[in-house]
Parts: structure tokens; sequence; C-alpha cells
């Protein structure tokens, strides 16, 4: 504090302890916001298992039967469900290495 | 040291600390949005496909999804007809976002039948190379052969052959609702001034629009999409038009040579293709000739056509009035049906359903006779989905193609 004709002494102590304090609080308030910012909802890691959940459809209309069958993911837990004689409807749960599951509902013709 | 004035200079830092957080923020902010914005899109197209399989599946009979709860995304298709081809729309929305696309559909799987005569006629007859693929309904179980210039008669065969003891089967109801007038009260008529060089196109997500031409000639203008051209007297398709997609109504219409694109083409009492001209798929030719009066289909030298080629109407009497006669030399992927006869020069790969054959050389004509040609059904595209000719019972239906 400035003393100009004596009404405040300068008072290094206090005021450097009042500083200090508002730079922690600013910084507490930035981190909480750094952590809100950087979630699991926008990492890159979340568009990539959204876009491979999304790839499965296209995959599976091309060839069905040979990712039921014959590649063992065991992060893949897929679930057929025949509605007619041509018409499937599929359920995938794709687990990613973050242990986050996406579930995509989708219909495919059966040939 | 610690000196005065450092609360002016904590300020200063929190100052910096709160700019730096808030364009973090916005920042951050803006590309959640854009990621929300492609997640939430490509969803949506997944979910469109998915509607379009869905529509196929259930033979085109319900018309809502059952509700998707994980994305909240709601999802429905309407069936119309363009000519006689079924369109599907599919929308699929979310809040404010909706995605729809539109699909010409056709009904699955192609017949087996190469020949189908009906009794009415003499044996088959054949003279030349002849190879027939494919199971063949005639009225007497031979082929037989004749010798014509005295060129070596070859037959080959593949499938089998069973009598025929009766007429054709009865043609898709959907080739004569075409002729019916009701079908233009929804469409919405186009100026009637006839810009050249001027582009027309109608998205399939509208109402067809009519077009009544006054002239006959088709020269130098684009029509692509939802179009419907009538024309009074004739219509006359010249190579400078550009048509894709469109119906044509006439009672002759005339392609000109080297014309090329993608029509359904409705006349009742001639169709006349010059030479060189590609109709591609999915087209259609179809004559309704239901008075005495003589009706043709002539397609002329090394033409394609792909999609199907009809002409009905007219009773057993007057076969000989109503012919369709196709050139050598051409291609046809397509199933034929004639109700009249039937002279063929080039190939077919398709189903041919008619009444009688006949075959006219420069020196003589004959009686239910092929010469020289290949017929083969087994040959077409596995994506190739025929326009149905008969009135079979539901089968499964395919994707044509994607419309916009």
């Amino acid at each position: 504090m400035v003393s100009s004709k004596g009404f405040f002494r300068a008072n290094s102590i206090l005021e450097s302890m009042i500083a200090l304090t508002i730079i922690s609080v600013c910084l507490y308030i930035a981190i909480l916001i750094f952590a809100q910012v950087f979630s699991i909802k926008t990492s890159a890691k979340y568009y990539t298992s959204r876009s491979s959940v999304n790839e499965l459809f296209y995959l599976f209309d091309l060839k069905s039967d040979s990712l039921v069958f014959e590649n063992y993911n065991a992060n893949l837990k897929i679930e057929e469900n025949f509605l007619n004689n041509s018409l499937k409807e599929i359920t995938v749960e794709y687990t990613d290495s973050t242990k986050n599951t996406y579930k995509k509902v989708f219909y495919i013709i059966k040939e | 040291m610690l000196k005065a004035h450092s609360l002016l200079y904590a300020i200063y830092i929190c100052l910096i600390i709160s700019i730096i957080c808030g364009g973090i923020l916005y920042y951050f902010n803006l590309y959640n949005q854009l990621n929300n914005y492609y997640n939430r899109y490509e969803d949506l197209y997944v979910h469109n496909y998915s509607t379009v399989n869905y529509a196929i599946g259930v033979d085109l009979v319900n018309e809502d999804l059952p509700e998707n709860i994980e994305n909240n995304i709601k999802g429905n298709f309407t069936v119309s007809s363009f000519g006689v081809l079924q369109l599907i729309i599919a929308n699929s929305s979310i809040e404010t976002d909706t995605i729809s696309s539109a699909h010409l559909v056709g009904e699955l799987p192609s017949s087996d039948t190469a020949i189908f005569l009906s009794s009415i006629s003499k044996p088959l007859l054949y003279s030349g190379k002849v190879e027939i693929v494919g199971n063949n309904r005639l009225p007497f179980v031979e082929i037989i052969g004749k010798v014509i210039d005295s060129k070596k008669n070859e037959l080959k065969l593949v499938g089998s052959t069973f009598l025929n003891e009766g007429g054709l089967p009865s043609l898709n109801r959907e080739f004569i609702k075409m002729y019916d007038d009701s079908n233009f009260k929804n469409a919405m008529s186009l100026s009637n001034d006839l810009n050249e060089d001027s582009i027309y196109f109608n998205s399939f997500f509208n109402q067809p629009s009519i077009k009544e031409l006054t002239k006959p000639g088709v020269q130098n203008i684009v029509y692509k999409g939802n179009i419907i051209l009538r024309g009074k007297d004739s219509l006359v398709v010249k190579k400078s038009a550009i048509l894709k997609d469109v119906i044509l109504f006439a009672p002759r219409i005339i392609f000109e040579e080297g014309f090329s694109g993608n029509v359904q083409a409705y006349a009742t009492s001639e169709i006349l293709i010059k030479k060189n001209v590609n109709l591609n798929y999915p087209s259609v030719l179809c004559v309704y000739n239901s008075t005495k009066n003589e009706s043709s289909i002539i397609i002329q030298e090394n033409c394609t056509v792909s999609g199907a080629i009809v002409l009905f109407g007219n009773e057993l009497d007057d076969i000989e009035k109503n012919k369709i006669m196709v050139d050598s030399s051409g291609f046809l992927e397509a199933d034929i049906y004639c109700t009249g006869a039937l002279m063929l020069k080039s190939n077919v790969y398709g189903s041919i359903y008619t009444n009688r054959f006949y075959y006219r050389s420069s020196s003589s004509s004959y009686d239910n006779l092929i010469s020289d040609i290949k017929i083969n059904v087994k040959k077409r595209p596995s994506y190739f989905v025929p326009i149905q000719l008969l009135n079979k019972s539901k089968s499964r239906y395919g994707i044509i193609k994607r419309v916009f």
C-alpha cells in the first residue's frame, strides 16, 4: 500500500499474503476449468471409438457373418435379432481401452 | 524479495490468467460444438442408411421405425411411385436436424426364364448359331432347326425346357396404370415456354412436374429428375438433348441417332429408336395399343437398351399388327414382353415373353424363327434389379439407384 502522508504503512507480509491468496484462488479456478474442458467427452480417444462403432455399420453391410463368427474381439459384443426373413437388427457394444462402452443399434438386410 | 506493490502485480497476474483461461474455454467450446455437429451428422447418416435397409427389409409396409432410445434419432420412410418403379424417401431426424435420402427400388429376384412362348404358335425354329441359357417354356419341347441360306445350324441350350399350354402370364398392373389420366393430377406444371440451352431439374423430394410440349422436338436442353414430358402427337428426342430419370408420354416417341440417356417412354402407337442409341439403366420402353391400328417398337442397329421393353394391349387376332423389331449388332440387357410378334437380331441378356417370333431376312420371312442370337439370363450383373413385368406375389426389394 502506497503511503503518501502516513495513513497506512507499507506492510509487505500482509500484501504478499493477499497476493498469494488471490493468485492461488485464480489458479484453482483455472485448474477446475481445465479439468472440465479436457474431460473424457472431448478427448480424441472418444471420437475414435465413436467412429469405429459407426465404421462397424458399414462393415456389417458388407460382410456380416465374418464379423460375428471369425474374428473374436473381446471388446466387441454383437447381438443379432432377426426381425423377419430378410431383416436383421444388430446391437453393437464396443468397449475401448478407457473402459467406456458405446452402444449402437442398426438394421441390415440379410441376403 | 517481495516488495510493496505486489497486490497490483497479483491483480495483473490474475488478469493475464483469466484472459488465457477465457481464451482456452472459448476455443474448446467451439471445438466441442464442431465435434458434436460432426458426430450428430455421422449418426444421422448411418441411421438414414439403416432406415433404407429397414424399409427394404419390411417390404415397404410399415412407415415408422421402432424408436432408438440411445441417440433420440427418429426415422421414417414414405413410398410413392415414379413410372413403374417405386421411390422410397427415408428421413432421419434428431431435434431440429433432418436428413432425407431418396432411392428408386425394384423387386428382386430376377426370373430364370429365357424364352416364354405362348402356345398359340407353331413350334419354335432356329437357324444359324443360337445360344439359349436359362429355362424355356415353349409350346413344343423341341426347338427344331431349319436351314436357311445354307448356314450351319448350331444350338446350345443350357437349362431345361418346360411345356407351356396357355398364353402369356399377365403383365404387371403398374404398366397399364401409367396410361391412366389420373396420374397427372398430382403433378405441378412447369411453365410452357421452351427455352433452349436451359437446364430443368426437379428433385425427387418434390412432386413430379409436368411439361406439356407443343413442338415435337426435344433438343439442346437438359431435363433431369422428377419430370414428366407430355407430347400431344409425337416426341422426337434428338442427340443434343440430355434426359435423365424422366418420363415421356406421347402417342409416338422417336429417339434420333446417337442419343444417350435414361428415360421411361410410354407410347400408344409407336416407339422408333434409330441407330447408335444408348438407353441406360433403368429405362422402360412401353407401347399400349388396345385399338385395331398397327403399333410397333422398332430398334435399329447398334443400340443398347437396359431395363424393360413392353408392348401390350392387343387382342390375339391382331398379333400381326403389333410388332417389336430389334435389328442386329445391338445389346439388350432387358426383359421383353410382347403380346404381338417379336423379331430379334441382337443378343438379349434377360427374359423374353412373347406370343410369336418372326424373322424377316432379305429374301423371305419366317414365322417363329430365331437366328444367330444369344439369349442369356444368367449373365446380368449381380446388382441388376429387374423391372418387374409379371404380377408375382411380393418378393424381396432391391435398391436400383439413389436419386436426388
